[in-house]
C-alpha cells in the first residue's frame, strides 16, 4: 500500500461532526447531493452507485470505518478497466465547523488524477451545499438543472 | 489524393517542388537547368504535378511560369499526418511534463470549488474588499477593490495587523484575475503569484485558484485557500458569515 496520497482535497463545512458522518454514510443523503451517481445503495459493506442511465458506476467496499472520524474504502470504477484505488475520508471537528479531508491513494496516471480531482471537487461542493443549505444541488459537468447559472 | 501520392513518388518531381518552394514562378527553361534530363522529361513531370494540383501555371507572352500550390499538400497533411502525429505529440509532451516534475504545465497549487450562485455575485464577492471581509476566515477588515491592474486589496487581522496584500497584475472582468500574493505572516514573505479563474457552468459557478512560485518555506497556503473557498461558498449560498478559522489551541 502506498503511503503518500496521490490526491488530497480539503474542505470546511459548517455542520456538526455527527451530521457530516451521517451524510457520508447515509445513502438517502448521498442520493441527494452526489453530483452524478444515482440509486446509491449499500450491498453489505459495499457502496454501489449507478449512472443516470442505470449502468454500474462504482462498487466501493469499506475497508475500515471509525465512526465519526475516518472511512477507508476502495475506489472502484465500473465503467472501464481502471484498477481499484483507495480513498480515505478524515473528519475533524474545529469548534462550530468541520474539516473534511479526502485522501486518494493508488492513482498512478496523471490524467486519471485530473479526472478524479474534478470529481472530488464537484462531490465536495455538493456535500457542503447539502449540509449547509439543505438543498440538493448536483454540481454535474452537464445538466439542465440549476439553469439560473447557465452561461449566456 | 491518389494523384498527389503518385506525383510525390518520384525524386525528380520532388526536386521540382523543392525548387519552386525556393523560387516560385520559374519557367520551363529555369527548371530544366536544374535537372539532368531532357526538356521533354521535365515537361512530363511538370504535367503530373499540375494534374495533381501541386503546381499551377500561368502563361505570360511566350513564357509559362510554374507556381507551387500548397493547398493539396496541406490537405494531405491534415488528413494523413496530423491525426497520426497528434496523439504521439501529446504523449511526448505529457511524458516531458511528467519527467520535468510537471512544473512546466501545472501550477504549484490548484484548488477548485463549485458554487450555486450567479456569475455576478461570485465576481463581486471576489473583487470587493468589503464583501471579502464578510466571509474571510481570518480577516474582518479588507480594504480596496480589484478592478484594474495595480489595484490592491489589503487584508487586516481583527487587531489591525496586515495579514496579506493582493495586487492585481492582470484582470479579465468576470473570468480571471492574476494577482501578486504578498503575505504578511510567517518567516518567508517572498511574494508569489495567484490566479482566480471564474467560469459559469451548466450546474453552477466554477471557481479555481492557482498559486505559483510559492516558496517552499511558506506554509499554510493550501490550508488558507481551503478555508477561503469554504467561506466564500457558504456566504454566497447561505448569505451568512462564517469564518472557517482554525480552532485556537485550548
Amino acid at each position: 500500500m502506498s503511503t503518500k496520497p496521490d490526491f488530497i482535497l480539503q474542505t470546511f463545512i459548517r455542520c456538526t461532526q455527527a451530521a457530516l458522518w451521517e451524510a457520508l454514510t447515509d445513502v438517502d443523503q448521498m442520493n441527494a447531493y452526489h453530483f452524478i451517481a444515482r440509486d446509491i445503495r449499500w450491498d453489505g459493506d459495499t457502496l454501489v452507485m449507478d449512472a443516470a442511465d442505470g449502468s454500474p458506476m462504482f462498487r466501493n467496499r469499506t475497508i475500515r470505518a471509525e465512526p465519526m472520524h475516518r472511512i477507508e474504502a476502495t475506489f472502484a470504477p465500473q465503467w472501464d478497466d481502471t484498477p481499484p484505488s483507495r480513498s480515505v475520508f478524515l473528519i475533524a471537528c474545529e469548534g462550530d465547523h468541520c474539516r473534511l479531508t479526502v485522501e486518494h491513494y493508488g492513482l498512478h496516471h496523471p490524467v486519471a488524477t485530473n479526472g478524479v480531482a474534478d470529481g472530488w471537487a464537484r462531490w465536495a461542493a455538493g456535500l457542503k451545499t447539502w449540509l449547509e443549505t439543505g438543498q440538493s444541488h448536483r454540481f454535474a459537468e452537464e445538466t439542465t438543472a440549476g439553469a439560473k447559472n447557465a452561461p449566456g | 489524393m491518389d494523384a498527389i501520392f503518385k506525383a510525390l513518388n518520384d525524386p525528380a518531381r520532388r526536386a521540382l517542388l523543392d525548387s519552386l518552394r525556393q523560387t516560385d514562378g520559374q519557367t520551363l527553361t529555369d527548371l530544366c537547368e536544374q535537372l539532368d534530363m531532357t526538356r521533354f522529361g521535365v515537361m512530363k513531370h511538370l504535367k503530373m504535378l499540375e494534374d495533381a494540383r501541386l503546381i499551377v501555371t500561368r502563361k505570360a507572352g511566350r513564357f509559362k511560369y510554374h507556381y507551387l500550390n500548397a493547398l493539396p499538400l496541406q490537405e494531405l497533411v491534415d488528413r494523413w499526418v496530423h491525426p497520426f502525429l497528434r496523439p504521439q505529440a501529446r504523449a511526448l509532451s505529457h511524458l516531458k511534463a511528467t519527467l520535468e516534475g510537471q512544473t512546466m504545465t501545472r501550477p504549484d497549487f490548484t484548488m477548485t470549488t463549485f458554487i450555486d450562485c450567479t456569475h455576478d455575485a461570485l465576481w463581486e464577492a471576489l473583487t470587493r474588499g468589503e464583501l471579502i471581509a464578510l466571509y474571510h476566515f481570518a480577516c474582518d477588515t479588507v480594504r480596496g477593490d480589484m478592478q484594474a491592474p495595480g489595484d490592491s486589496v489589503a487584508y487586516l487581522y481583527p487587531h489591525g495587523a496586515p495579514m496579506l496584500s493582493n495586487r492585481v497584475i492582470s484582470i479579465t472582468p468576470k473570468s480571471r484575475i492574476e494577482m501578486a500574493f504578498e503575505p504578511g505572516w510567517g518567516g518567508d514573505r517572498t511574494p508569489s503569484r495567484c490566479v482566480y479563474l471564474v467560469e459559469a457552468t451548466a450546474s453552477g459557478m466554477k471557481l479555481t485558484v492557482e498559486h505559483d512560485d510559492l516558496p517552499a518555506t511558506q506554509t499554510g497556503v493550501a490550508d488558507g485557500w481551503a478555508r477561503f473557498l469554504a467561506g466564500v461558498k457558504t456566504w454566497l449560498e447561505t448569505g451568512k458569515t462564517h469564518r472557517f478559522a482554525p480552532e485556537m489551541a485550548g
